[in-house]
């Protein structure tokens, strides 16, 4: 036979609140009937099961989140933190649960219904958002010289720079002009939202700290320094969840040198050494 | 109220609340459903009445509105959020 029952709240006694500076709690008392001593294993030795019956039942119908709003503004998501089932009659029991505010990230210290969830708990959805973009920069230094005329004017100086080798684009007596070239660009925000007690100034200075900084392993599948990261931003109600948008921007954590033939990877933030005028 | 703050706040709070389950169907308080109808439309598998018919506890299918905050707040696992960027970057 299926287990069945019915469930009433004690009137009065369920649903009371107590708030004190540091605590939220709520507690629900109810009652549950139904056929647990017919639906139990009856062993001669062990005896009737029906506790796991009712308990069974119980764990059914009690949600294990209550959000409740905060007289500060905002909400806050208490934790089933009791559980107490007491047998008052044949088949009725008495289901006392009591929900409760929990630190999210809770050390070992902290006893309760949530301990060993803490990579399950912590927060694991993110929001994306992409950038693509095509900036314009301009390069003053071209890979080689292709060609050159002499100047009418120049008094037969012959050119300082050499075919097929790096030198500056569009030359004048004023400067190099150069020219401009897109330049691909991949940046990425992160948003994740935390808890006010995530957000403390420690977090923040660590934050302020890896600004203008790259990965060192791979992060979001991208490897080590390839990542940049720009800044952070936080805003929203204090008391309540806030949203904290990350933003990087992508790079290759390698380029070429401009050295043609003998071209070789380098690390993109140096310096092009086939670049430098002293060598023609 | 997909756009506004504190609807992206509280979907993140229930994404993460509801994530930490393993439970197939889950119940939750008459509040705490009404809050996530508004957030994601989400319709309950069952609803638990008291003797005298009032709606005590409503049984939600957990994936089904795991699924349905993801969608429409556009939330991903940090495994997801990875193989998204990837992706993007391959282009």
């Amino acid at each position: 036979m299926p287990l069945t029952f019915e469930f009433e709240e004690e009137y009065r006694n369920s649903r009371s609140i107590d708030i004190t500076h540091d605590s939220f709690q709520q507690d629900f008392v109810f009652y549950v009937c139904g056929n647990f001593y017919e639906n139990a294993n009856v062993d001669a030795t062990y005896g009737p099961d029906d506790d796991i019956q009712a308990l069974n039942a119980a764990y059914s119908i009690i949600p294990p989140f209550r959000s409740m709003p905060l007289y500060a503004g905002g909400n806050i998501l208490l934790t089933l933190d009791r559980l107490a089932v007491n047998q008052v009659g044949d088949d009725l029991w008495k289901v006392e649960a009591t929900y409760a505010a929990k630190n999210e990230d809770q050390t070992a210290g902290n006893a309760g219904p949530n301990q060993g969830d803490k990579q399950i708990w912590s927060n694991n959805f993110v929001q994306l958002s992409f950038n693509v973009t095509a900036a314009r920069e301009k390069r003053t230094m071209s890979r080689g010289l292709s060609s050159y005329s002499a100047n009418i004017n120049a008094n037969n100086k012959t050119s300082p720079y050499k075919l097929n080798y790096p030198s500056p684009m569009g030359l004048t007596t004023e400067g190099a002009d150069g020219a401009d070239v897109y330049v691909r660009g991949f940046s990425f925000s992160i948003t994740r939202y935390m808890t006010p007690n995530q957000l403390t100034f420690s977090y923040v200075r660590r934050l302020y700290r890896m600004s203008t900084t790259v990965n060192n392993n791979t992060f979001f599948g991208f490897p080590a320094g390839s990542v940049l990261f720009l800044e952070a931003t936080g805003s929203g109600d204090v008391f309540s969840t806030v949203p904290v948008t990350f933003d990087f921007q992508m790079r290759p954590n390698f380029k070429f040198t401009t050295d043609k033939a003998q071209a070789l990877l380098m690390d993109p933030t140096a310096d092009d050494p086939a670049l430098c005028l002293t060598r023609c | 109220l997909v756009n506004s703050t504190e609807a992206n706040a509280r979907a993140s709070v229930w994404l993460n609340a509801l994530s930490k389950s393993n439970l197939d169907n889950m119940p939750v308080y008459p509040q705490d459903f009404k809050t996530l109808s508004q957030l994601c439309g989400v319709k309950p598998v069952r609803i638990l009445k008291n003797a005298e018919g009032v709606p005590r506890v409503f049984i939600i299918d957990r994936e089904d509105t795991i699924q349905k905050i993801k969608d429409i707040y556009g939330f991903f696992t940090k495994k997801e959020a990875e193989s998204q960027l990837k992706d993007a970057a391959d282009i």
